[in-house]
């Protein structure tokens, strides 16, 4: 009986208080009503998404309603409340800052499970180490804000900017950055589009497309040392691909070398900032960096923001659909 | 000199001086020569010698045992050889006979030594053991020539310093013909070339420096004059706020943007900036009564545009105070904590001070007890010398619990010694 060392109740010093910022912003990710498995689907799936700032292993019953979060939040120091739920003609997708921030609804025109976009793909699946840094958000095509840019969309980006802990230069480290959402403004529609995606570093070797056509592969492919063009619905997709472009499974590339490469140039390959994860990935060697989506797809269009936190709601700040007209008018008509 | 008074100094004569002298002189060397000559003389050491000496493990110097063996034998026998025994005397003798015939040499030459002067006020001892410059006669110096007559002395003093230029320049090659290239300038530029173009580098360097801390000063004021500035403006422009910095730096539509953090100021939205909700109150009443007082139009546009900065302020985190009620609520709560502490310090202080008031009662009454059982002990011992009766006082007074025995102390020493 040397050292009895109580440690599941008497923990030595701070435990994991430090791992995650405690400046980061930290979210529930909810559900509520009556919605059908492929929206319980999508929470899970954007939880996975939000890690590691949120409460992937939240348990919510059918009995807890949004209130229930609202009052359980402070206590936990979370910002944000993302809430999912199902109306007649559309999911519908809230951010709520708390506990007295603006509440932006949008209405989910489309989307995508997790499950579906990692079948079509031919990417090999991750290895869950990149889900233990936040991802970096890029905001894209929004219009910049000015007299006449409409000026509910600067609000739009603040929110998903608050999502995500920001990105101080001094202390981001290459290795954290794994993840990318990307958001971007549809101007056209008026909608965004939500992506995820892993990054990847993939050596830039000498392999030149066309060498690999007819040289053919040697041990990865399963089907022999043929090159797999199955996707590819044109060789010249395949042979003139250039940067930049998708490739046959929706994910960005830069001038990477293996099969999805552009003939042999030297484009956007990338010098390494810093070490990176993975074996070889030493500082200052040349790279191709590829972005591989995974994860939820979600199409957005912003219905309204307002004051105040759902069944407090103070005054609507934008709608899309136009404005409410006020009752002496109404009764006027 | 003044007076001129005859003294009566004997002045011994010259030899009876002389003999004094001489023999003082002569038990000094008697015990001089006691002390062998090695001490009075710095041995300097041969390269080989000093290898043999000190690196006898050396692989090169290693002689073959044979020959250490009969040096060893050689050296043995020089040291009880009466004629090697030379004392520090005999050594004097012969370096002052060797000096001064270097000096008769050396007198022709116009080097400037100045071991001359010494030489004749004390015999330097620094002169070699093993010299071995017999004591011959000087040699004859070799004849005199009388130099030229001068001219003048302007004449000589040209040849003096056209002798010196040719020393300096080495003695050799035109002055400014063979320049380098590349600007080394030592064996070729004259002296006074030199310096000038020293003094010219100086002066540049001197003129980039000043130059440099003028634009250093100027970037500085125009750095100052434009963040008065930027404050201003970001005053005015309220939807440009300093995070969104990364947004106004990338124009075009197409921008990637990103959520970066920079350390810069972010405006808090008016009406209330400070955290004190009293303050915070009055500062939003008062703003709330400007508007009212502003025409409906404006009011309108301030409201809006209020309205989206409260909101953006919100999502980033900032505490926008503009409820009323809100912050009554908050006034009433301080003062409320406010009292409570209050009545706390002060039932916390009346309880100190009632503990301190009763340990001193406390103490007071030990005192008088104690004082009370001492005098009854005395009255109990008088009244048991006087009298038959014996209180029970005294008797309780010595038998205290715990102290029945005898009085220990200072007679216990002796039951504790041997």
């Amino acid at each position: 009986m040397a050292r009895r060392r109580k440690t599941r109740t008497h923990l030595k010093g701070e435990p994991a208080k430090d791992a995650s910022d405690s400046s980061a912003p930290k979210s529930f990710i909810i559900k509520h009503g009556q919605v059908g498995s492929s929206v319980s689907q999508l929470v899970r799936d954007m939880r996975k998404v939000m890690e590691p700032n949120t409460a992937s292993r939240l348990k919510e019953r059918n009995r807890n309603k949004l209130k229930d979060y609202l009052t359980l939040a402070p206590a936990l120091h979370v910002t944000h409340l993302l809430a999912f739920t199902l109306t007649d003609i559309a999911p519908s997708f809230r951010i709520v800052r708390l506990s007295n921030g603006p509440t932006l609804s949008f209405r989910v025109e489309r989307y995508s499970l997790m499950k579906d976009i990692l079948n079509t793909s031919r990417r090999a699946r991750s290895i869950g180490m990149e889900y233990l840094t936040p991802p970096l958000l890029v905001l894209a095509s929004f219009p910049p804000p000015g007299p006449n840019a409409p000026p509910h969309l600067p609000l739009v980006m603040k929110a998903f900017q608050s999502l995500f802990p920001s990105l101080s230069p001094q202390n981001l480290t290459l290795s954290s950055a794994r993840r990318i959402v990307l958001v971007a403004y549809n101007s056209e529609l008026g909608t965004l589009d939500f992506r995820h995606y892993i990054i990847t570093i993939k050596p830039y070797g000498v392999s030149k497309r066309v060498r690999r056509v007819l040289e053919g592969v040697t041990v990865k492919s399963s089907t022999g040392s043929v090159l797999d063009l199955g996707n590819e619905k044109d060789v010249a997709d395949f042979v003139l691909r250039e940067r930049g472009e998708p490739g046959p499974d929706g994910g960005y590339e830069s001038a990477a070398s293996s099969a999805e490469s552009v003939a042999g140039d030297d484009g956007d390959a990338v010098n390494l900032a810093d070490d990176y994860v993975g074996r070889n990935n030493k500082k200052g060697q040349r790279r191709a960096v590829r972005l591989d989506e995974v994860g939820p797809r979600l199409e957005l269009r912003l219905v309204k923001i307002t004051e105040g936190v759902p069944g407090k709601e103070g005054g609507v700040l934008y709608h899309e659909f136009g404005t409410i007209i006020s009752l002496s008018v109404f009764h006027n008509l | 000199m003044g007076s001129t008074t005859t003294s009566t100094v004997t002045v011994t004569p010259l030899s009876t001086l002389r003999t004094s002298l001489e023999k003082h002189n002569d038990t000094f060397e008697t015990l001089l020569k006691l002390i062998p000559a090695k001490y009075y003389i710095v041995q300097e050491f041969t390269e080989e010698q000093a290898a043999s000496k000190f690196q006898q493990n050396k692989k090169k110097q290693k002689a073959p045992k044979q020959a250490i063996k009969e040096a060893s034998k050689k050296a043995r026998k020089d040291k009880l050889d009466p004629a090697n025994q030379k004392t520090i005397i005999d050594i004097q003798n012969e370096s002052s006979n060797v000096k001064g015939k270097r000096k008769a040499i050396e007198i022709d030459s116009s080097s400037d030594e100045e071991d001359d002067g010494d030489d004749e006020v004390a015999m330097d001892v620094d002169v070699r053991l093993e010299e071995g410059i017999d004591a011959d006669s000087p040699p004859t110096p070799p004849a005199l020539v009388p130099m030229s007559t001068p001219t003048s002395i302007t004449a000589l003093r040209a040849k003096l310093h056209a002798k010196m230029a040719s020393l300096r320049r080495g003695g050799g090659g035109a002055s400014g013909a063979n320049k380098v290239e590349l600007g080394a300038r030592l064996e070729t530029g004259s002296r006074d070339d030199l310096l000038e173009e020293r003094r010219q580098q100086r002066a540049a360097m001197r003129e980039r420096r000043r130059k440099e801390t003028k634009e250093k000063i100027k970037r500085d004021n125009t750095n100052n004059n434009n963040k008065d500035a930027s404050a201003k403006l970001t005053k005015t422009q309220l939807l440009v706020n300093d995070p969104t910095a990364a947004i106004i730096a990338s124009q075009n539509p197409n921008s990637k943007l990103t959520h970066v953090s920079f350390s810069g100021l972010s405006s808090k939205p008016q009406p209330s900036s400070s955290s004190n909700p009293t303050q915070a109150l009055s500062q939003l009443v008062s703003h709330n009564q400007k508007v009212a007082s502003l025409p409906s139009s404006k009011q309108k546009a301030i409201e809006e545009k209020e309205r989206f900065e409260k909101a953006s302020a919100r999502l980033e985190g900032v505490k926008v105070l503009d409820d009323e009620a809100r912050l009554r609520k908050a006034i009433k709560r301080k003062e409320k904590e406010k009292g409570k502490s209050k009545k706390e310090w002060g039932d916390r202080k009346e309880k100190v001070e009632m503990a301190i008031k009763a340990k001193q009662k406390k103490r007071g009454d030990n005192i008088a007890m104690r004082n009370e059982r001492r005098s009854e002990k005395r009255k109990g011992i008088k009244a048991k010398k006087g009298g038959a009766h014996i209180s029970k006082g005294s008797q309780g007074g010595k038998a205290r619990p715990g102290f029945e025995g005898k009085a220990f102390g200072k007679s216990g020493g002796k039951g504790k010694g041997k």
